[in-house]
């Protein structure tokens, strides 16, 4: 229109009847497909000018534009990953860390929670409680749970349609379908109709079912002109999920207009309605103080004592199994094997000579605990020291005439010959007992002296008995050599002993014995060289046994010379020995 | 704190690919010509008798398979319907199919009937089938077969049934669903 500049009647007029000439035009002549054209070719500027501000107006005002959307994307992204996996796979990966991280770090937080929701419903005074309570109520104790938990919980939702009563769709909480969802549907049409039609000729309008209460929940029924949508609800319902169920009845009725008018009994196009209903699934807990998890805290506390003195009480055994293990210490028990059996529980198996300390002794002796160990004990002969020195305090300790002291023995004053040389019996009969070592006593003389008359003739036998030890003692010798083999050292050694106590004999019967030692050799070679030869063989003989603490006086050597015997296997090669007294 | 439940479960939902039908019929007829003991032989519903003298109707279901496609019978047994009991006619919105029952051992049902198939036909045009219920029992002194035959041709098909022995029962459901599926 033009712009009026003043009020001049008559140019007014004229200005009308050009405005309504310029109208004319623009009605009735074809000029106005040109506009279309020049429109449309404006259109995508002029869309674009307004198309993100109109977008967001419209998702502000009823959600809608996600509602089409998500569909569309959840496809292109469907697409992308089955055409291009490998492109995603690139654009995901550098997330995939961050959110493996804050899966594990959710799940263990939803761990805690639900590990310390389970204690409290099961064991808190509260659960107690209301377990009670469910009881007296005649409910089940998740009903009066979720009563006591949830302001109002949403458990069903249905969408019917009103002229048949057929079920359009159903959400619900659990996974079950209830074959008798159909059922009600009709019969909740059923009883709609039946109050629309006792109710509706009294007055002006059509009367319908609103809400229906019984003693556990609700039904609230949003009616639409084709649909209703029929929400099960425990509690007390908010005015905002009212207003839920009011926008989504109202949102379908939009979407679906043509599918609810020719509806035939085909409910699948319904189907896509799923995700809508599903948000109405609502729920609006009580407001409680944050609670901390203290008895998942508590609980997973216990369950790491418990493991921590697992581990200790493991570890304690295994560390007594070693000490036993290596517990061997030459008194007569040996261990053979020690294995763990469980906790504090040990098997140890161990040789055992029956004079060492007993087992329990010993264990305490290590200090290990006696009542984790099943002991198997085999016998068995010990050479231990300490073992040998019990068996002497044994035998010595049943002898009133002998005292062992500091691994000597000491004949008393009531001691005779004779008890000393049935003494020194006795103990030669413990295995791996060192006489020399010890030493048996030796009585004085005068002692000597008073003893009985039977004593001279006992120790002559004695003395017969070393003689003769001393006699069957051989040192041998290779062929032409006055070299001694190495093992004659420990025969010297026994030639030794043999004599000092011999010689110790003949001191309480007053004689003074001679070692005599022989050389002898064999008939090889030439006579004059056989005769040096053994001459040679017991100068050295001679002399080892000086170094070995025998005296000059009392060792004397003298040659045999060639003994005559067959050949190169002769045993004439040799030294030996003969006591004189 | 309003929030939302997860992992809720939907009866309806994508996967399920048989596409099956679901369609009201209603059973109509004057009172105690075996309605409801017809249906009695055809289903085993939840909701009890009880419905039928406080609201007027009574809703079982029944899934036929026989058919060109599946259907699920949501079979409204209303009220026998008498000069004592009200007719409802929102119990019809929406019904693709009717049977009209009448008892042979009563000949006025017959009358009754059509009063009742008249009134009916005012509101819904939708295929009809015409039970002679009760034909275990003598059949009236008083049937008229002549007349019936006349109103034969308001309805698709007639059959003679008996609630007690089973008779022609099941043919007679088979076929209301093959009616209102072709039709």
């Amino acid at each position: 229109m033009s712009k009026l500049v003043d009020n001049d009647p008559e140019e007014l007029k004229q200005q009308a009847e050009k405005d309504l000439e310029k109208l004319r035009y623009l009605l009735l002549h074809q000029p106005l497909t040109e506009h279309q054209a020049e429109l449309q070719e404006n259109t995508r500027e002029m869309v674009k000018e307004v198309v993100t501000e109109a977008i967001r107006d419209r998702e502000l005002t009823d959600q809608s534009v996600s509602k089409v959307l998500i569909p569309v994307v959840e496809e292109s992204m469907q697409h992308s990953f089955t055409r291009q996996r490998g492109e995603m796979l690139n654009y995901i990966f550098p997330l995939v860390g961050d959110l493996v991280r804050k899966y594990v770090a959710a799940s263990l937080r939803d761990f805690i929670e639900k590990t310390n929701e389970i204690i409290e419903k099961s064991v808190s005074m509260e659960s107690i409680f209301w377990r009670y309570r469910a009881w007296r109520a005649g409910m089940p104790y998740a009903t009066y749970v979720a009563s006591q938990t949830y302001v109002f919980q949403i458990h069903n939702v249905l969408l019917i349609h009103k002229e048949t009563g057929a079920l359009l769709n159903a959400v619900n909480l659990t996974n079950e379908v209830d074959e008798n969802s159909e059922l009600v549907s009709a019969m909740l049409t059923a009883i709609n109709d039946f109050v629309a039609d006792s109710f509706s000729s009294k007055l002006q309008h059509d009367q319908q079912l609103d809400e229906i209460k019984t003693d556990d929940f609700t039904l609230f029924i949003k009616q639409g002109p084709s649909v209703a949508l029929v929400a099960s609800v425990t509690g007390s319902i908010s005015p905002s999920a009212k207003a839920k169920l009011q926008s989504t009845l109202e949102y379908i009725h939009k979407l679906y207009i043509k599918e609810i008018q020719n509806f035939d009994g085909d409910k699948t196009p319904f189907a896509e309605t799923t995700p809508i209903l599903e948000e109405c699934l609502l729920f609006e807990e009580k407001s409680t103080p944050p609670k901390k998890a203290w008895f998942a805290w508590v609980f997973i506390g216990i369950l790491a004592g418990l493991a921590g003195w697992y581990a200790y009480l493991s570890w304690q055994t295994s560390n007594v199994a070693s000490s036993l293990r290596e517990s061997n210490t030459n008194n007569g028990i040996v261990v053979t094997s020690a294995s763990v059996r469980g906790l504090q529980d040990i098997e140890l198996t161990l040789l055992r000579d029956k004079s060492a300390i007993s087992v329990s002794q010993w264990l305490e002796s290590l200090n290990l605990p006696a009542d984790w160990i099943q002991v198997n004990e085999i016998s068995f002969i010990s050479d231990a020291p300490e073992v040998i020195d019990n068996k002497i305090q044994t035998l010595i300790k049943e002898d009133p005439r002998f005292n062992y002291n500091e691994g000597k023995i000491e004949a008393l004053q009531s001691a005779q010959y004779s008890d000393v040389i049935a003494l020194e019996k006795s103990l030669s009969a413990i295995p791996g007992i060192d006489l020399d070592r010890i030493g048996m006593p030796t009585l004085k003389q005068d002692r000597l002296n008073s003893s009985n008359e039977s004593t001279a003739p006992m120790i002559r036998n004695m003395i017969g008995q070393l003689s003769a030890q001393l006699a069957s003692i051989q040192v041998l010798f290779d062929v032409n050599q006055s070299t001694m083999h190495p093992q004659a050292q420990s025969k010297l050694d026994e030639v030794v002993s043999t004599f000092q106590r011999l010689k110790q004999l003949a001191e309480n019967i007053q004689i003074t014995p001679t070692l005599l030692i022989i050389g002898a050799s064999d008939t090889l070679g030439a006579q004059s060289r056989n005769e040096v030869l053994s001459i040679e063989r017991a100068s050295k003989v001679r002399r080892e046994l000086l170094r070995r603490g025998l005296l000059e006086t009392e060792v004397v050597s003298v040659a045999a010379s060639q003994i005559e015997t067959s050949g190169k296997n002769s045993n004439a090669r040799k030294v030996i020995f003969a006591a004189l007294y | 704190m309003l929030g939302r439940s997860s992992s809720p479960h939907s009866i309806n939902s994508r996967d399920n690919q048989t596409i099956m039908l679901q369609k009201k019929i209603c059973v109509l007829g004057p009172t105690g010509v075996g309605k409801t003991s017809l249906i009695k032989q055809f289903v085993e519903g939840i909701f009890s008798e009880k419905y039928l003298t406080s609201i007027g109707v009574k809703i079982d279901k029944k899934l036929l398979i026989n058919g060109i496609r599946p259907v699920q019978l949501m079979i409204w047994d209303l009220e026998g319907i008498d000069k004592y009991s009200h007719f409802n006619p929102r119990y019809l919105r929406g019904a693709s199919g009717l049977i009209f029952v009448a008892d042979k051992s009563r000949f006025s049902s017959v009358s009754e009937l059509m009063e009742i198939y008249s009134l009916t036909k005012k509101h819904l045009d939708v295929p009809s089938i015409l039970a002679i219920n009760k034909d275990d029992l003598p059949q009236s002194i008083k049937w008229d077969q002549s007349i019936v035959d006349s109103h034969a041709q308001s309805f698709d098909r007639i059959f003679t049934t008996s609630a007690k022995t089973g008779q022609s029962v099941e043919e007679m459901f088979e076929q209301i669903g093959k009616l209102i599926t072709e039709s």
